[in-house]
């Protein structure tokens, strides 16, 4: 086992994963930009080293000065999280030549199932299904149209490079491709450094359907069972669940076996996520494969009973998986909410600030993975997503009930969150009842968007302390500087006698 | 002092006395209050013995209130600002012209338009990128393009001006 792990991260991940190496006895060292300074992960690793700027590009995502940190100090292994370096094919080559473990598949594999046109036709030969599309990165718009043509509207423009819904973008006519593509490669540009775009076909009502593996360096592969991450924003996650309420044992299995078969088919290594959407008809596609832990890992964990960090790191270390497929043992249901600093009411536009008062949910069945603390400052330099509330339940009711509890109880001032969005799907009688699909906030958007005010004379009366609070306060500062407070009426007589 | 509180679209009368800080609602009815401030904030409200939390923050003069995962506006306003605002009303003009400001701090990706152009309602003025999803900023109006305040690869502040626009018709 490794003695001393570098987390190339920042947030709520790079505090998960030092939480499973103090577990195992393992030493930390955190990386951490100038503004990240106050961050938990830097509060909680056992060392912490300044990468000295603030960009993305000068801080996390500056592979040199990471290994670097880890040889000077003694690191044995890096472990990436997700974002940044994570599938980074080049970092992972470069720290292990430097004779570091990168915890994670091997660059190859990365780099396979990085290309998502390579990954698809990889799919193909080995006789996983995928959804219509043009094979390779679109050279024009003239391309683009007779492609789409081709495969017939909706089409879906996709970043060949990308990943999490950035540079994505639907097309349901002719019309709207030009302006889309050119947005498109632009926002893949800033993203990931590579503008190309490809295309393929828009599935309708279509849910989004995970599976968790985990392969080993004897050879080993299993799958941890899925998570359904149909509620998506953006083609951003938002909420996910384990298990799917779709999947029967037969198709579990059958989608099992299809993950188990793309990831021998790139040799994969540690853990990973074969992503596919599943349409009305119960066909399944391959999506794409995330050569990383997930952002919604949690979900399994909880209803697997495993530690997905540990299992990576003894996978790294060498050790053989000591464990088989998972479908029907699921323990409980589990679901996320992933908690982004942004403005509901203001079309989601990201809410930076500080955190003046913190004060999480927690309770029975509740679990969180936050990456920041009171007093924290939300920059817009990185991810929005400040924390992930998880809930367990021994059925489904059960978790969502809680999780409604739990973002109800969650306290926290000084910027705006999409809690109250959150709430709004969880109470929805189509996700109650489970008829969810990645276009079911499009669907229900009358219905999400309407507040629900309950006790509008608490509202009021609050709104009334807090503003004859505050006029008072402007007084008395106003006395202390020895000046009177002007009053209103006679800013008004000025006002007229200037006019 | 009478207060109305207009919360969405409808409105709450409160009386509140400054002598022994007693409130009334508008059926003229006490209310049996309590509340602490727990941070900052955040409060504890108990009305009439049902206990609420409430996060109330500042926002364009009225306030933003968080209760039970719900968030609200409300904007107030007192007997003597009300006639203070029909005065001003009664004597401003509509401007013609409108300074279009930064919603978000973020950088400035691309320019769409150039001094002088006119745009019909929604067209695309600039997009501002924060935390790597691409804004687009669109027309309120039609309107001509005044005066741009900013470049291609400037980082902005919230609020600060970028594109003066003059409303045509």
């Amino acid at each position: 086992m490794f003695k001393k792990i570098l987390i190339a991260n920042r947030g709520e991940i790079a505090l998960r994963i030092i939480r499973t190496c103090k577990d195992l006895g393992i030493k930390t060292i955190a990386v951490y930009s100038d503004i990240d300074r106050s961050s938990p992960h830097v509060q909680f690793a056992d060392e912490a080293y300044p990468l000295g700027g603030t960009t993305s590009a000068e801080t996390y995502l500056d592979g040199n000065k990471i290994i670097r940190i880890a040889k000077d100090h003694g690191a044995e292994a890096i472990h990436p999280g997700y974002g940044f370096l994570a599938e980074n094919a080049a970092f992972a080559r470069d720290a292990q030549n430097a004779g570091l473990v990168f915890i994670g598949p091997s660059p190859e594999s990365i780099e396979l199932m990085g290309s998502k046109t390579a990954a698809r036709s990889l799919m193909e030969k080995h006789g996983v299904p995928t959804i219509p599309g043009s094979k390779k990165a679109l050279q024009s718009e003239e391309e683009a149209l007779v492609e789409a043509e081709r495969i017939g509207y909706p089409v879906l423009l996709k970043a060949s490079a990308g990943g999490g819904g950035k540079g994505m973008r639907l097309v349901e006519n002719p019309g709207e491709l030009p302006s889309a593509l050119q947005s498109a490669s632009r926002e893949a540009q800033s993203a990931f450094g590579d503008s190309s775009i490809y295309i393929e076909k828009y599935l309708e009502q279509p849910r989004h359907i995970e599976f968790q593996i985990l392969a080993d360096s004897h050879g080993n592969v299993v799958y941890l069972g899925e998570r359904e991450c149909s509620i998506q924003r953006r083609h951003q996650k938002i909420i996910e669940e384990a298990p799917s309420v779709v999947l029967d044992s037969q198709l579990r299995k059958e989608m099992g076996r299809a993950a188990i078969q793309a990831a021998k088919a790139c040799n994969y290594l540690n853990a990973g996520t074969i992503e596919f959407m599943l349409d009305k008809h119960r066909n399944f596609y391959f999506l794409e494969m995330n050569t990383r832990l997930q952002v919604e890992h949690p979900v399994t964990e909880l209803v697997t009973g495993l530690d997905l960090v540990q299992e990576q790191i003894r996978i790294a270390g060498g050790e053989a998986l000591s464990l088989s497929s998972v479908d029907e043992r699921f323990w409980g249901h589990a679901v996320e909410c992933r908690i982004y600093a942004e403005d509901v009411e203001n079309n989601f536009t990201p809410s930076p600030g500080k955190i003046t008062y913190l004060k999480p949910a927690d309770g029975p069945g509740i679990r969180e993975d936050s990456g920041v603390m009171q007093g924290n400052e939300i920059s817009l330099y990185y991810d929005p997503m400040i924390s992930k509330l998880i809930a367990w339940g021994k059925d489904r009711e059960q978790a969502v009930r809680r999780m409604i509890r739990a973002l109800k109880e969650y306290q926290l001032s000084g910027i705006k969150t999409n809690i109250p969005f959150l709430i709004r799907i969880l109470q929805h009688p189509a996700f109650i009842n489970g008829e969810l699909s990645t276009t079911f906030i499009d669907e229900h958007r009358s219905e999400l968007f309407k507040q629900h005010v309950t006790s509008p004379e608490a509202i009021g009366l609050m709104a009334l302390l807090k503003h004859i609070n505050r006029q008072h306060r402007i007084s008395y500062r106003s006395d202390k500087n020895n000046k009177t407070p002007t009053s209103q009426w006679k800013m008004l007589g000025r006002m007229k006698h200037t006019r | 002092m009478k207060y109305i509180v207009k919360i969405q679209d409808r409105k709450y009368t409160f009386d509140y006395s400054e002598n022994d800080k007693k409130i009334s609602n508008q059926n003229n009815e006490p209310l049996d209050y309590d509340w602490v401030e727990l941070g900052n904030g955040c409060f504890s409200l108990i009305l009439n013995g049902n206990s609420y939390i409430c996060h109330v923050s500042e926002q364009n003069g009225g306030y933003r209130i968080m209760v039970d995962g719900e968030t609200v506006s409300a904007a107030i306003e007192d007997e003597q600002s009300l006639t203070l605002n029909k005065f001003v009303k009664a004597h401003a003009k509509e401007p013609s012209e409108q300074v279009i400001k930064a919603p978000i701090p973020g950088l400035v990706t691309r320019i769409f338009v150039q001094a002088g152009d006119k745009l019909k309602k929604n067209a695309s003025l600039l997009a501002l990128e924060a935390m790597k999803m691409e804004n687009l900023i669109k027309a309120p109006c039609e309107c001509t393009v005044e005066k741009i305040f900013v470049k291609s690869g400037q980082t902005v502040q919230q609020n600060q001006p970028l594109i003066q626009l003059k409303k045509l018709g």
